[in-house]
């Protein structure tokens, strides 16, 4: 019963934080990278959004990820915020990309990659 | 006659060159958010990703994330040890960080260099005679701050004939002024090449 009521629990603070997707935005880039896994967590209250990310080829690949957090209503969070960041994976790499959402109000987020 | 005519070509000339250099000036506007490399030195997307990563940092640790559920940690801003050869606007990203972490809800902050504006503001409002004493400001109730965040910003340049390269460390603090303890710390490491092309451009 104990367990049961720790799953529950469990799974309804893992349903509250922001469900997120993804975009590539270059066509090159969906040859040359594998998305791996896009995760989602509760960290006191904001949502944190993990993308593990693989280079397919031996060459080292460059390409920049940005993070973008809506609310209950689909409005932007701090939408002037929000800027590319670099990334460099060297040939078949692995890496994961990070972000923490502005503030308890993200429901959804998108990371953007070109 | 041929002459005149030359020269009458050679001043067309002239004019449609000066001409087209004053067409290819040209003002637009640019993405804020965009990566940016024109040179090696230090710019905006270094600042953005140091903030990105402290901010994400800070919100995320444990210890932290337990101080920030009960209350509002109030911070103070001190500011940031500039250690490299370049001139860098330290202030510029603490105020990055603090607009995000004040945006997060998760802190407040008291801003020490307005100190001797609010108190000259204060002593009009409670001396001069011209504000309703029920509605002034009183003296002595602001709120102290619990918590310093203070760090570095240091760089290692190399050069060879053909590559520079240069290495940004920049180091936040987080201390407790109660008990001088430091509470958060983290580093964001940035590594940024220039080397020369085939044509030396």
């Amino acid at each position: 019963m104990g367990l049961v009521a720790a799953l529950l629990v469990a799974l309804l603070v893992a349903g509250c934080a922001a469900r997120g997707e993804i975009e590539v935005l270059n066509d090159d880039l969906t040859d040359q990278l594998e998305i791996k896994k896009l995760k989602s967590r509760l960290v006191g209250g904001l949502t944190q959004g993990q993308l593990r990310v693989r280079n397919k080829s031996k060459k080292p690949q460059s390409f920049q990820v940005k993070f973008i957090w809506f609310d209950s209503q689909g409005f932007q969070i701090d939408n002037e915020a929000a800027s590319w960041l670099p990334v460099m994976l060297q040939g078949r790499e692995e890496k994961t990309v990070q972000a923490v959402a502005p503030n308890d109000s993200a429901k959804t987020y998108k990371v953007l990659i070109r | 006659m041929s002459i005149v005519r030359l020269a009458g070509v050679g001043l067309l000339c002239t004019s449609l060159l000066l001409a087209a250099g004053c067409a290819s000036k040209k003002v637009e506007y640019g993405d804020a958010s965009a990566v940016e490399t024109t040179t090696v030195d230090f710019g905006s997307t270094d600042l953005h990703m140091i903030a990105a990563k402290m901010v994400d940092s800070l919100l995320s640790f444990p210890p932290i994330v337990e101080i920030t559920k009960k209350s509002r940690p109030v911070v103070f801003v001190d500011r940031i040890k500039n250690k490299t050869t370049e001139h860098i606007d330290t202030e510029s990203i603490t105020d990055t960080i603090s607009t995000r972490l004040l945006r997060s809800g998760k802190f407040r902050f008291v801003d020490m260099s307005k100190v001797e504006t609010v108190r000259k503001q204060l002593k009009f409002q409670n001396e001069s005679g011209m504000v309703d004493p029920s509605k002034a400001v009183a003296f002595g109730r602001q709120v102290g701050a619990r918590y310093m965040l203070y760090g570095n910003m240091s760089s290692i340049v190399k050069r060879s004939k053909d590559v520079k390269d240069v290495y940004y460390k920049f180091t936040l603090k987080l201390m407790d002024l109660e008990t001088g303890l430091i509470e958060w710390q983290d580093e964001k490491e940035i590594r940024k090449l220039r080397k020369k092309s085939l044509f030396g451009m």
